[in-house]
């Protein structure tokens, strides 16, 4: 492969293609589909060839699915018409001189090494795991990824391992769901919980609805996972940044004294975590928030030299799509309290739309589909209501963090209380 | 030399054991995306997927296996994989459906994209971007033609032969307003199965500058009292409903993982008797489904029948597992994706009341524009969803009154449709190229819409007046 790109490279030079990045993903995919009976496997063999090119300034890009010479050189010659019809870019500075990587472990060999068997193996103990509960639906992936990036200047490549799982849990009419992600096959069994599935699913079955009103509340990993997401993390990528499109600005205190938040791209294992990014820059720590006060963005190459900064190693990309600033893993710190402490709340489980909120205004507005009322250590549980409220002024007045992060998707969070909260029901 | 896809799966037959049957998909497709913002060229994206998927059966056993690499290493590997499959997975409800369907289909259209040079594209297009600037509150506006060309062959080891070709243009155009602080922006898209005539023959200056006119009207709208209303849904925020609410919990795979809360409910009455909902493969306006990726041909499929729970929408399998016939609504994103219960066009049947009739008839409530929605979510399992709406308008003493800023509605499966007041004559259908449903990482093309309806009780989210 690497001699037919170098040729390639070549080829382009000689077209006159100032500058050009070739970027190639091959996904290995092994995947089974189950509830208590085995639904289906599948297997994939996915390639992906993205030809990025630069002429005076003038950028296109081509993208195709497989990989081969003849798509190769067939790509290169449409991205370079392409490029010829493309606008100038006056802030364009060009691709990255020099490429490098990171120290961090996204390669495991377990997963490596797992075939359809060890898949139906890890199906058999869940299945063990939920006893007289029905497995209403699941899959298992297992995913080794390769990816190579080069330019006439540098190439870099890496082969990273991924399992993710999502499993639902029924254990008379209602469903409980969830998403499970890592890196490597010994932490995602050590994360994969599905004994608490089979509890949540079982409080469902007597939900109610929730008189309108103001109350505190308690967000679980997963609603602050959503929330945070949309109402803060998506608002610090630079490139909204520099359209004016966030209201969070360097060095504004937005959030309590005790919120830390930082993006990371090299905690081994965890789900977004690599080597490089996008750009062929090496992943690193960046603190976005500390002490409630923002002090950095999410940045790639191209918009960290537009702020004359130095790149955050977020460039995320597929094949047929440019790379553009987003996290690798978002940590929030803990807090002090204990979930135990507190009485008197609705514990929030799963929200539902969060897409709907206003981000820009702060206005906060969330279908709750599963969450309990905790009056006294009882629980009641609840279904079907909304959260109407004011997130900016949630951030920075109405929070407390607790004690105990784990992760959901490529968030490690804790849970957070926030008290008065407008809910809407009946 | 070009490669026929047919012997590509003439191929994979002769490559299989003894017992062995195999339903094969190749498909390729191309998407060309032209981005015009603030009047000038700004981005050209040409993206091109390709794959054969290829399914073997073998003693009511199946694996899936699939390869986007179109060379015989990678195919053998693919069909050896799809043997391991269906030696570990055991036994299964489903087999291939021996199928001799021989039909060569393609949605209609004029203009070849390739037939426009790309400048002649670029200039129409500032041309119409440029439409967008109705004053000086709009500060940015962004236009985007796609043009999909999507080529299907799909091919059974017992003689079946479908060949689908699907032709599809579209134009996405967002206003970004701003006066006094206030900022607003809305966008709308506009799809067609066509070709380039879709750009000449809609008025698409007049269809950027409503989004304008609208974008500029709701930046000082207020928002709309919250809590319970009456409402009437424009086709586009009803199709978005019937979508979110009834058709998701509708497809198969939910119902046989007892994944749907209506898993238990068919013939139960679940909605007003009025309501018929209808999955269609061909409807005017909707996108092209003429089959489905098991090759069975899509047939209109009454979900609600007379208000009654009827049908749900399935694969060959789930219809199995269930006892139902088959509905035509196995669907992948792309060939190397596995199949799976998806909608197609999903509308409801129109009634007999002039749209205009029912804005008379109300003395207080909401009129809910889907212009500038962010779509829907639905938690099937619980029967609790939510879609926002773009700018609507309040009536007033049976009259459109002042607009509103768009809003989330929400509620339950159950309650929404019991509560009708009247259903409208008129009909439209809607589906967006540049985005589509996703479910399980796969992401189809739908299509949505219906009448216009007036529901007595639907629950707004906002602070109540």
């Amino acid at each position: 492969m690497e001699k037919v790109i170098r040729e390639a490279l070549k080829y382009a030079e000689k077209l006159g293609i100032d500058e050009i990045e070739i970027f190639v993903k091959n996904e290995k995919i092994k995947k089974m589909n189950f509830k208590s009976g085995l639904e289906n496997m599948e297997s994939s063999d996915f390639w992906g060839t993205g030809i990025r090119v630069i002429v005076d300034g003038k950028q296109a890009l081509f993208s195709t699915t497989g990989f081969s010479e003849n798509k190769l050189f067939d790509g290169i010659k449409i991205a370079y018409k392409m490029s010829r019809v493309s606008k100038k870019d006056p802030l364009w500075e060009g691709l990255p001189e020099k490429y490098g990587k990171s120290k961090v472990q996204v390669e495991d060999k377990k997963i490596k090494s797992s075939d359809f068997a060890d898949i139906k193996d890890i199906w058999l103990q869940i299945k063990n795991d939920v006893g007289n509960a029905t497995i209403s639906r699941g899959n298992i992936s297992m995913i080794v990824e390769k990816e190579y990036l080069f330019s006439y200047n540098d190439h870099i490549s890496e082969e990273r391992t991924k399992i993710s799982s999502t499993i639902g849990i029924r254990y008379d009419r209602f469903n409980f769901q969830k998403y499970f992600s890592f890196r490597s096959m010994d932490i995602f069994k050590e994360n994969l919980d599905t004994k608490s599935l089979v509890e949540k699913s079982k409080l469902l079955e007597s939900a109610q609805k929730i008189k309108t009103g103001r109350y505190n509340i308690v967000l679980s990993r997963e609603a602050v996972t959503k929330i945070f997401k949309r109402m803060l993390i998506s608002l610090l990528s630079s490139t909204l940044v520099q359209k004016g499109s966030t209201p969070y600005i360097i060095e504004e205190q937005v959030g309590i004294e005790d919120l830390v938040i930082k993006d990371s791209g090299i905690v081994d294992f965890a789900p977004g975590s690599r080597g490089f990014d996008g750009d062929g820059q090496p992943t690193r720590e960046t603190y976005l928030i500390e002490k409630g006060e923002v002090k950095n963005y999410i940045y790639d190459y191209y918009t960290a030299k537009i702020d004359g900064v130095e790149t955050t190693g977020n460039a995320h990309r597929s094949f047929n799509s440019l790379p553009h600033p987003e996290p690798n893993n978002i940590i929030i710190s803990s807090g002090d309290i204990k979930l135990e402490e507190l009485d008197n709340y609705v514990y929030i489980d799963k929200i539902i739309g969060e897409k709907l909120s206003r981000p820009l205004s702060g206005l906060l507005n969330v279908s709750v589909s599963s969450g309990f009322l905790v009056k006294n250590g009882e629980k009641t549980p609840l279904t079907g209501f909304i959260i109407y409220d004011d997130f900016f002024d949630i951030l920075k007045n109405r929070m407390k963090i607790l004690k105990n992060q784990a992760w959901h998707e490529n968030y490690f969070v804790p849970e957070i209380f926030i008290e008065n909260v407008l809910l809407i029901g009946d | 030399m070009e490669i026929l896809y047919e012997d590509v799966a003439n191929f994979i037959v002769s490559n299989l054991k003894f017992g062995e049957e195999a339903e094969i998909r190749i498909e390729e497709y191309r998407f060309l995306n032209l981005k015009i913002t603030d009047g000038k060229f700004d981005e050209i994206k040409n993206i091109r997927k390709f794959g054969v998927g290829i399914r073997l059966f073998r003693d009511k056993k199946f694996g899936f296996s699939a390869t986007t690499q179109l060379n015989k290493k990678a195919i053998l590997e693919a069909i050896e994989n799809a043997r391991k499959i269906y030696n570990v997975q055991g036994l299964s409800v489903y087999d291939l459906e021996p199928t001799d369907i021989h039909d060569t289909i393609s949605s209609d259209f004029q203009i070849k994209h390739e037939k426009i040079p790309i400048e002649e594209k670029i200039f129409l297009l500032e041309d119409i971007n440029k439409k967008s600037f109705v004053s000086t509150t709009i500060r940015h506006a962004g236009t985007k033609l796609g043009e999909m060309n999507y080529h299907k062959e799909f091919y059974t080891s017992t003689g079946g032969k479908i060949i689908t070709d699907l032709v599809a243009t579209a134009i996405n155009h967002y206003s970004y307003a701003k006066s006094s602080g206030k900022t607003e922006k809305l966008s709308n898209t506009k799809s067609s199965m066509s070709g380039f005539e879709f750009v000449y023959n809609e008025n698409l200056s007049s269809f950027v500058e409503y989004v304008s006119l609208l974008t500029e009207k709701s930046l000082h709208a207020r928002d709309p009292p919250g809590g319970y209303q009456t409402v009437i849904l424009d086709p586009k925020v009803l199709g978005l409903l019937l979508h979110e609410a009834f058709g998701h919990p509708s497809e198969g795979d939910l119902i046989v993982s007892g994944n749907s809360i209506l898993r238990d409910k068919k013939g139960i009455v679940i909605a007003d008797e009025r309501i018929n909902i209808v999955d269609s493969g061909i409807v005017d306006d909707g996108f092209f489904v003429p089959y489905d990726d098991e090759g069975v041909r899509k047939k209109d499929t009454y979900i609600v029948y007379n208000g009654i729970l009827n049908s749900f929408l399935h694969t060959k399998r789930t219809a199995r597992i269930c006892n139902d016939k088959f509905t035509g609504n196995a669907r992948a994103e792309i060939s190397y994706r596995f199949p799976i219960a998806r909608q197609t066009n999903l509308f409801l049947e129109p009634g007999n009341v002039k749209p205009e009739e029912m804005i008379k008839d109300t003395q207080f409530g909401l009129y809910l524009q889907g212009i500038g929605t962010k779509g829907g979510h639905v938690d099937p399992s619980t029967g609790t969803f939510t879609l926002s709406v773009g700018p609507s308008f309040i009536i007033r003493n049976g009259e459109l009154s002042e607009i509103v800023k768009g809003v989330t509605i929400s509620g339950n499966i159950f309650d929404v449709l019991k509560y009708v007041d009247s259903i409208g004559n008129d009909f439209s259908i809607h589906f967006n190229l540049f985005k589509g449903c996703r479910k399980d990482s796969q992401t189809v093309k739908v299509g949505f819409g219906g009448p216009h309806i007036k529901l007595r009780k639907v629950m707004i989210s906002g602070k109540s007046n």
